[in-house]
């Protein structure tokens, strides 16, 4: 599944981000990386854009970036 | 010894709080030879090491204009030293760069901010470990109590080249600060409690409308007002009794009349705008260094996607509902110079206060025509933010959403004190030439001698010949144009010079062209002040543009409104 699909309250380990290019770049920099767990804590109003928290700190990603992290969800 | 240390870190990670502990007020922003952006600098206090504030990023790659100046200042050798500034409640993020920053050949030493936060929220970190694991020395501070700081001065005057670590890519550092620098860590649970109500589903928005009534209250209430009037009596009793003192001195009376009315009258004008200005960059600093100013730009960034911008420029763009002026100088806070850009230029389509008295005048044709202005100057941006969108949109939009913590008042009078000497210095000379413009032409016939009635004046003779231009839209009457061409210095001078000029609105405006009247009041070029602030943003070569391109938009939509006006009324 993407990181978009995961419901808030959720875990799921990163998989891999699905783009060479600015986006895909700019995502692993900020911690997106393969192994990595990020925890979807809320989405804006309007389910755009999410809040995730990742290595104990937050960020929020529009729909269209989390869309690149193929992520697979833990099971607590 | 005459080094230069860069200060180094992701946004937010209080670089410059540092910056202001160790060098006080004597910042200066300037050019460095190889360096093409101007970057903040100052000595140390007590000391001949030259601190160099760059850009907040994330990481080394020119992914922005903000890293592809740390990058370029980096690399021209300019730095003789590198303080890495990490921000201890977002360690791994922060290490990231620091990574980057060891493969440099450049000696290092490493600052740890928001120590006593991470302490506060139940973690902890082993700073020698931490030390270890890098390679090079690490200080932790706290800026904001003075901590720490003498340390670091120590360490990164001892501090030698790092052994670099070697390591290609995204996954490989991680995987390093994973593995070596997180375990120096102890990391508490995410505090998530103000954020249930500030981002929970029900509560977010009501609490969002709370703020932002807060920050227009704090910005444009009563006692800014009053502070406001106060400062323009002030310059009204100095510009009354100016000319006797002048003449008195022997200058000659009419010159007496431009210095007093132009002159002291312009200074009016400019000090009357400091205290909005500095009430909303208080505000505005509140909300940034609180972590409030994040949640804003989450929530709001959908509907500002729709303009092409992100949820940053929100509330920059909803202060111009109270006036442009400071609205425009926030765009300053956005991330990209084209967010800046664009930002500024949109500003001036929020409907000012200054223009309801103008609208106010139209009330016996329309019930209530301020409303509608607003509505359409806010729907107006539309259009406009469309029209000036960026092609390739890769705008990658990643918003920290940091730990809540509380305002410092030193930082926020510094950058008070900083804000408010950009303003006075850039819209002094616009705001002087033009309200002494204005009022020469507005005193003086064109054999320049003085006229007591305004309709012989130059203003008015230039109104004359410029009203055949507005014939298509309705008002082709030499005093309509005339009382546009006065809204240039200050928009409330329209009003003033209306009411003077037009004892009654309807014996010369028709419901139609009354309509077209207050559209084009809305659209075109905003105050000379407005016009300082846009330059001051986007330069004097695009706000030029812009000021005519305001007046352009302003013809055709009023032209648009004054046709179906006709078909409606």
């Amino acid at each position: 599944m993407t990181l978009a699909q995961l419901r808030p309250g959720r875990t799921g380990i990163v998989v891999s981000v699905g783009d060479s290019g600015t986006a895909g770049l700019r995502l692993a920099e900020m911690g997106f990386v393969r192994g990595t767990a990020v925890r979807c804590l809320r989405t804006a109003p309007w389910g755009d854009p999410m809040e995730v928290c990742l290595r104990g700190y937050r960020l929020s990603l529009r729909r269209g970036q989390a869309e690149l992290v193929t992520v697979e969800e833990t099971w607590d | 010894m005459g080094l230069t240390a860069a200060l180094v870190g992701n946004p937010n990670a209080g670089k410059t709080t540092l910056f202001n502990a160790l060098t006080g007020l004597s910042a200066r922003v300037g050019n460095f030879p190889g360096v093409t952006a101007e970057v903040l600098s100052a000595p140390v206090q007590g000391t001949d090491l030259l601190l160099a504030d760059l850009p907040g990023a994330y990481s080394l790659t020119p992914l922005g204009e903000d890293e592809r100046i740390t990058r370029e200042f980096l690399l021209s050798g300019r730095a003789d030293i590198i303080i890495s500034v990490i921000d201890a409640t977002s360690a791994a993020r922060g290490l990231y760069l620091t990574m980057q920053l060891l493969e440099l050949g450049i000696p290092v030493a490493a600052a740890l901010t928001m120590t006593d936060e991470l302490e506060a929220s139940g973690g902890s970190v082993d700073i020698p470990a931490l030390s270890r694991a890098l390679g090079v020395p690490v200080t932790a501070v706290t800026a904001s109590r003075g901590t720490g700081l003498a340390e670091l001065l120590d360490a990164a005057r001892r501090c030698g080249v790092p052994r670099p670590p070697r390591l290609a890519g995204a996954q490989e550092r991680y995987g390093c600060i994973d593995s070596i620098c997180m375990p120096c860590f102890t990391l508490p649970d995410v505090r998530d409690g103000f954020d249930r109500a500030a981002l929970g589903r029900l509560t977010a928005l009501p609490v969002l409308a709370l703020v932002l009534a807060a920050v227009f209250f704090l910005t444009f209430g009563p006692h800014i007002r009053a502070l406001t009037a106060l400062i323009s009596r002030g310059a009204d009793a100095l510009a009354r009794a100016a000319p006797a003192l002048l003449s008195a001195l022997g200058v000659p009376r009419p010159l007496a009349l431009i210095l007093s009315d132009g002159l002291i009258g312009g200074l009016g004008t400019v000090l009357g705008f400091l205290p909005p200005v500095l009430a909303l960059f208080a505000c505005l600093s509140l909300l940034e260094d609180s972590g409030y100013m994040a949640r804003a730009a989450f929530l709001l960034d959908r509907p500002m996607r729709m303009l092409g911008l992100t949820g940053r420029a929100a509330v920059p763009l909803l202060t111009g509902f109270g006036c442009t002026v400071p609205a425009v100088m926030a765009a300053r806070t956005l991330e990209t110079p084209h967010a800046r850009r664009v930002t500024a230029l949109l500003a001036p389509l929020m409907s000012c206060p200054a223009k309801l008295p103008v609208y106010a005048l139209f009330s016996v044709y329309f019930p209530a025509p301020a409303a509608a202005m607003y509505l359409l100057g806010a729907l107006m941006t539309v259009p406009a933010a469309l029209a000036l969108r960026k092609r390739d949109d890769a705008s990658v939009f990643m918003l920290e959403l940091p730990d809540y913590r509380l305002p410092t008042l030193r930082g926020t009078v510094r950058l008070l004190v900083r804000r408010a000497g950009d303003f006075m210095r850039r819209a002094f000379t616009t705001i002087l030439a033009a309200s002494v413009l204005v009022r020469l032409l507005g005193s003086f016939d064109a054999a320049f001698g003085v006229v007591s009635d305004s309709s012989q004046s130059m203003l008015a003779q230039l109104g004359a010949a410029a009203a055949p231009l507005f014939a298509p839209l309705g008002f082709g009457d030499w005093r309509a144009v005339t009382a546009l061409a006065a809204g240039l210095s200050a928009k409330e001078a329209a009003a003033g010079v209306l009411t003077a000029l037009v004892p009654s609105v309807s014996a010369v405006f028709t419901k139609a062209s009354a309509s077209s009247f207050c559209t084009f009041t809305l659209l075109y070029t905003p105050c000379a002040a407005s016009l300082a602030a846009l330059r001051r943003e986007v330069g004097l070569p695009a706000a030029a543009l812009a000021a005519l391109g305001y007046s352009a938009a302003a013809w055709l939509v009023s032209f648009a409104v004054y046709r179906a006006a006709l078909a409606f009324f």
